[in-house]
């Protein structure tokens, strides 16, 4: 085995060790509480 | 136990009486003196001069008279000559070993590469491609002359300054077929990729500092996808692990369901969910919005979870809308009526779920299936428990990261060898 590839088994370890942690945590960096960052509120078509 | 017995003849050059060795004696008929480079005709018992030299000396960097060993095979660097063409210049070193022959080593300032003469000519498969042991080459270029810009040491054919062959490169990622024609001769060699490291390994000299930016060579092979098979093997294995971590973690499970019907353009309405009892430690808690008749409406949903022991408060937003119209490209709509607003690492504890309402119509909208002042249903479903999808997309990408990168730099590399071939296409 490379050692490249023992360095990406060991990011594997801890890629999901932390998905697992998190899970049981409730905890994710993308669970902003649906507000959004620059506009409160809407007014109408975004696009149109 | 005796040294075996040495088989070097000494020898004084004809040319300028400095001493020169015999390696490869009954086999040399060529040899250029290391001190004037003058040709020798080695083919009489004493040596006579053919040709005087010409030029400045050049240094080989591994020294004739030098032994290596490849594969288990002794091998004594003999001669060593350059070659140059119109795409660039490389040098060979002519090795000998008494019982299995001649071998070359060709150093392109790329990649090293040891080589044989073929005693079966390749035979053509189809177009541009040849057979030889049971593979197929791909034709490389059309064909290119290469000059001998400088030789010296012991050769088994005539070689001097200036001889020039026309030579073809048949190449499978590892290997080249080279075919040499030279009048009416040709021939074949089979050169073998070597890895870094392994020729000086072999003589016990220093490690070459990598050629970096320069193009591969043409038979040069990736060094990225044998590190794709392992990463691709590890990324599977991670991938069947992660499915695994999905069905430990804590299930998904309904808190509260509720439903109520909203008035557009009123006074904000206020209602208040609860008690919800969230069981675990910390928790994912998720509020679903679906109003499916919302029609050129919107409605503002301000979520306020509330602890009702100790009154801290988590606070989140909602936007249920949908608007439709007709304008010069056709008819478009846009707006999503069921939001899902997620809540990370919410406490254990018994909440209060407050949500601040209001609707809205959008005053430029004409259309609407609904009659003036008619109230828009709404649900709300309250969720705890289950998995972020933004977390397993993140893990996801971590996990596929490194051998996607891999398969990028494996095909820019392949790219960049192929470009140099005659018959590249953009």
């Amino acid at each position: 085995m490379k050692r490249s590839t023992f360095f990406y088994s060991l990011w594997c370890i801890v890629v999901i060790a932390a998905f697992i942690i998190a899970a049981f945590a409730g905890y994710s960096p993308f669970a902003d509480g649906g507000r959004p960052l620059f506009r409160h509120g809407a007014s109408g078509p975004h696009h149109k | 136990m005796t040294e075996p017995a040495s088989t070097v003849r000494a020898l004084n050059c004809p040319g300028c009486g400095g001493a020169i060795e015999l390696r490869a004696q009954g086999f040399t008929v060529n040899l250029v003196c290391g001190h004037c480079r003058a040709t020798l005709d080695m083919t009489q018992d004493t040596p006579s001069l053919i040709a005087r030299a010409a030029g400045a000396l050049a240094t080989p960097w591994l020294q004739l008279g030098w032994r290596g060993s490849f594969d288990g095979v002794e091998w004594e660097i003999v001669g060593y000559l350059e070659r140059a063409s119109n795409d660039g210049r490389w040098a060979e070193y002519l090795l000998f070993n008494p019982y299995h022959g001649f071998r070359f080593l060709v150093d392109d300032r790329r990649c090293w590469s040891i080589g044989q003469l073929l005693d079966r000519h390749p035979t053509t498969a189809y177009a541009r491609w040849v057979e030889y042991g049971g593979r197929n080459f791909e034709q490389f270029d059309v064909g290119y002359d290469a000059r001998v810009t400088f030789v010296v040491g012991e050769f088994y054919w005539r070689v001097a300054v200036g001889d020039t062959v026309c030579l073809r490169d048949y190449v499978r990622p590892g290997t080249m077929l080279s075919r040499e024609e030279s009048g009416s001769e040709i021939q074949w060699t089979r050169l073998d990729y070597l890895a870094p490291g392994v020729v000086e390994n072999a003589f016990g000299v220093e490690r070459r500092k990598k050629a970096w930016g320069r193009p591969p060579s043409p038979h040069e092979p990736s060094p990225h996808w044998p590190l794709f098979g392992q990463a691709f093997a590890v990324m599977i294995v991670a991938l069947l692990a992660l499915c695994a971590a999905l069905t430990i973690t804590p299930a998904r499970s309904m808190v509260a369901t509720t439903d109520v019907e909203i008035p557009i353009d009123e006074k904000e309405r206020t209602l208040v969910i609860g008690p919800l009892d969230l069981p675990y430690r910390s928790a994912r808690v998720e509020i679903s919005a679906d109003a499916p008749a919302l029609d050129n409406q919107w409605l503002d949903l301000d979520y306020t979870l509330v602890d009702k022991r100790t009154q801290a408060e988590v606070s989140a937003y909602g936007l249920a809308e949908y608007y439709r119209g007709v304008d010069n490209d056709g008819s478009w709509s846009e707006g999503d009526v069921g939001p899902r607003t997620q809540l990370s690492g919410v406490a254990r504890g018994r909440y209060d779920l407050v949500v601040d309402i209001a609707g809205h119509r959008w005053a430029g909208g004409t259309l609407s299936s609904l009659p003036e002042g008619a109230p828009i249903p709404l649900r709300l479903i309250v969720t705890t428990g289950g998995n972020f999808t933004g977390n397993v997309i993140l893990a996801l990408f971590l996990i596929a990261g490194w051998p996607l990168w891999l398969v990028g730099a494996h095909f820019l590399f392949e790219s960049r060898r192929r470009r140099q071939s005659s018959f590249y296409e953009s």
